[in-house]
């Protein structure tokens, strides 16, 4: 299995109520690792997270994390800076779902592993949302895959396994998934029914 | 121990870093921790039993965070202090802890908070919220049943307590039936006031701080003119912020009634405060008025000199586990530093409002062992019949 490549240069950071030494010291450790930080005072409007790679923003911050607002984040990879361990503060920052986290104060280490593990989290979270959604649509249509089937049973006269063995023949013939095949087969039951025939011989 | 020797005394001479703000959004009560080591030092450096003196170097951040971290460096890389008391706001001592922990110092953090640290190199003396928010609430849900409305600033301190309000009344079948936090600072709480006079809560919890407390007082007062509820004695309403130089501050009429919980009040009686109180007022005057932050201030040099004392030096493994072994009959009773999160045992204390007066009305029996991360507490078991 090949290893990913780890390099940070070239990304595009939203930085979001991070300042004072904390913004100076993020600044800093992004020119060292090619890194472009753009600081804002709050969530800044969708033109200007377009472009954007990453999203790191202060957990602590008062004007981000006041209990009557809920927050909007663009659909990218989320890094908090968390200062305060107690729960209060940790149920928000569950609330935002961020994919890394960086102790505060900033320090000059720590800002790559942060970014890197952001990237990896937000990578392994988008293939996982990928294939659940995959696996829906499969569960979806999995209905019509028993109308299929049995369609076949009483038409052909076959036992379940058998029916699926032909069903499943017929999808490959067309190169569609089962279930896939299955919605088409029951929208047009006679053409389908004939290449089944052939099939059986 | 230590290079410097007093000119008069001949003693050698400690510096301990103060580290407060007497400027900014919190200058008040800085000022009152101030003067609460400041007179600590004074009776330290003037009693003989002490083989050394301690030389304060006194900085005020003026509630800005990077000027904390700015002072502190001063006081540990110019000065070379290996003791500094201050800090009011969590923010500014998560600001200064890598500082203070990378110079293996210890900082004597005088000021209650929401608890969830314990670093090996501070002192906490003051209360964690086992000891002053949960003995309120196990009162409350005791002789108060019922749901809750809470008012409170926008940080750590009032999300903190709004949860734990939240989860020891849940399980009384009980709610937090509102909770309003306002910006720091902000003053703009008459929206808020009307929504509790049409609302008409039993219990009232107020964790505003500054400014915006003050306003809300005041605000309250006047709309309790119009406001037969709000002027009335049936609802009840908490505070766990107020001390006594606010009360002065913001006046008594304001103040009527609220139910308050800390570790002291002025009122507390023993001979310790008595003498304190007699102390501070021939110190600062008659018109001065201590909080808990000036006695938990105060507290902290009697530790450190104590500590330097018994175990011959400023060193900071040393000095912290002479704490450890020490016990103090301070103003606010017996106090010790627990060894297992270097935070004080203390007693909490209720008290009530009355012209102008913070009167203790109930206290725990004895201090209370500290449990910064609420590890041991089950909030579920606050409510009457718990054990």
């Amino acid at each position: 299995m090949s290893r990913p490549r780890i390099r940070v240069r070239g990304l595009r950071l939203l930085v979001i109520a991070c300042d004072g030494r904390d913004a100076r010291h993020l600044e800093q450790q992004f020119r060292r690792l090619g890194v472009e930080g753009r600081f804002y005072d709050d969530l800044p409007d969708e033109q200007s997270c377009e472009d954007a790679d990453m999203v790191l923003f202060d957990g602590d911050s008062p004007v981000l994390s006041h209990p009557d607002r809920e927050l909007t984040w663009p659909a990218l990879p989320l890094i908090v800076l968390t200062g305060v361990e107690a729960p209060s503060r940790l149920q928000w920052i569950i609330r935002q779902a961020p994919s890394a986290y960086l102790r505060k104060p900033v320090r000059f280490d720590g800002v790559m592993t942060a970014l890197t593990l952001a990237r990896a989290a937000a990578d392994q979270r988008q293939g996982l949302e990928a294939r659940i959604e995959r696996l829906e649509e499969r569960l979806r249509i999995r209905r019509f895959l028993f109308s299929a089937q049995l369609l076949l049973m009483k038409t052909f006269d076959l036992g379940e396994d058998d029916a699926y063995a032909l069903l499943r023949s017929l999808a490959m013939n067309q190169q569609k998934t089962v279930e896939h095949f299955s919605l088409d087969l029951l929208a047009r039951p006679e053409g389908y029914l004939r290449l089944a025939k052939d099939l059986i011989g | 121990m230590a290079s410097r020797h007093d000119t008069e005394s001949g003693k050698p001479v400690i510096p301990v870093g103060i580290l407060y703000s007497v400027s900014g959004e919190y200058g008040v009560i800085g000022r009152e921790m101030l003067n609460g080591i400041m007179m600590s030092i004074e009776q330290i450096n003037a009693n003989n039993e002490f083989d050394f003196t301690l030389a304060p170097i006194v900085r005020d951040p003026g509630g800005v965070l990077d000027h904390y971290h700015e002072h502190c460096h001063e006081l540990l890389y110019r000065h070379g202090v290996k003791h500094i008391v201050g800090c009011y706001t969590s923010a500014s001592r998560k600001v200064i802890l890598p500082l203070i922990e990378g110079a293996n110092a210890l900082l004597w953090h005088s000021a209650r908070y929401e608890g969830f640290e314990s670093s090996n190199n501070v002192i906490y003396l003051g209360a964690a919220p086992n000891q002053h928010v949960l003995p309120m609430l196990a009162w409350l849900l005791r002789e108060h049943p019922g749901d809750i409305y809470h008012v409170g600033s926008n940080y750590v301190w009032s999300w903190e307590i709004d949860r734990i309000t939240a989860e020891a009344l849940a399980a009384t079948g009980h709610r937090l039936e509102a909770s309003r936090l306002v910006n720091l600072g902000d003053t703009d709480v008459d929206a808020i006031i009307q929504d509790i006079a049409e609302r008409r809560p039993k219990v009232v919890l107020v964790t505003l701080v500054g400014q915006s407390a003050y306003r809300f007082y005041h605000a309250w007062r006047e709309a309790a003119e119009r406001d037969p509820y709000l002027a009335s004695d049936t609802v009840i309403k908490l505070s766990l912020t107020l001390c006594e130089a606010e009360v002065s501050l913001v006046g008594k009429e304001a103040l009527e009634g609220y139910l308050v919980s800390s570790a002291w009040f002025q009122s507390v009686r023993n001979e310790a405060n008595t003498r304190f109180l007699d102390q501070y007022r021939a110190r600062f005057g008659d018109h001065s008025s201590p909080s808990v932050d000036s006695v938990a201030a105060w507290t902290a040099g009697q530790f450190l000199a104590r500590a330097i004392h018994r175990c011959g030096g400023q060193q900071v493994e040393a000095v912290r586990a002479a704490a450890w072994r020490d016990e103090l009959e301070s103003p606010a009773g017996r106090v010790r530093i627990d060894p297992d999160n270097n935070h004080a045992w203390l007693t909490p204390r209720l008290a009530r409002c009355h012209d102008g007066r913070l009167e203790v009305f109930w206290e725990g029996d004895e201090p209370i062992k500290p449990d910064p991360w609420l590890t041991w507490v089950d909030l579920d078991a606050l409510g009457p019949g718990a054990s």
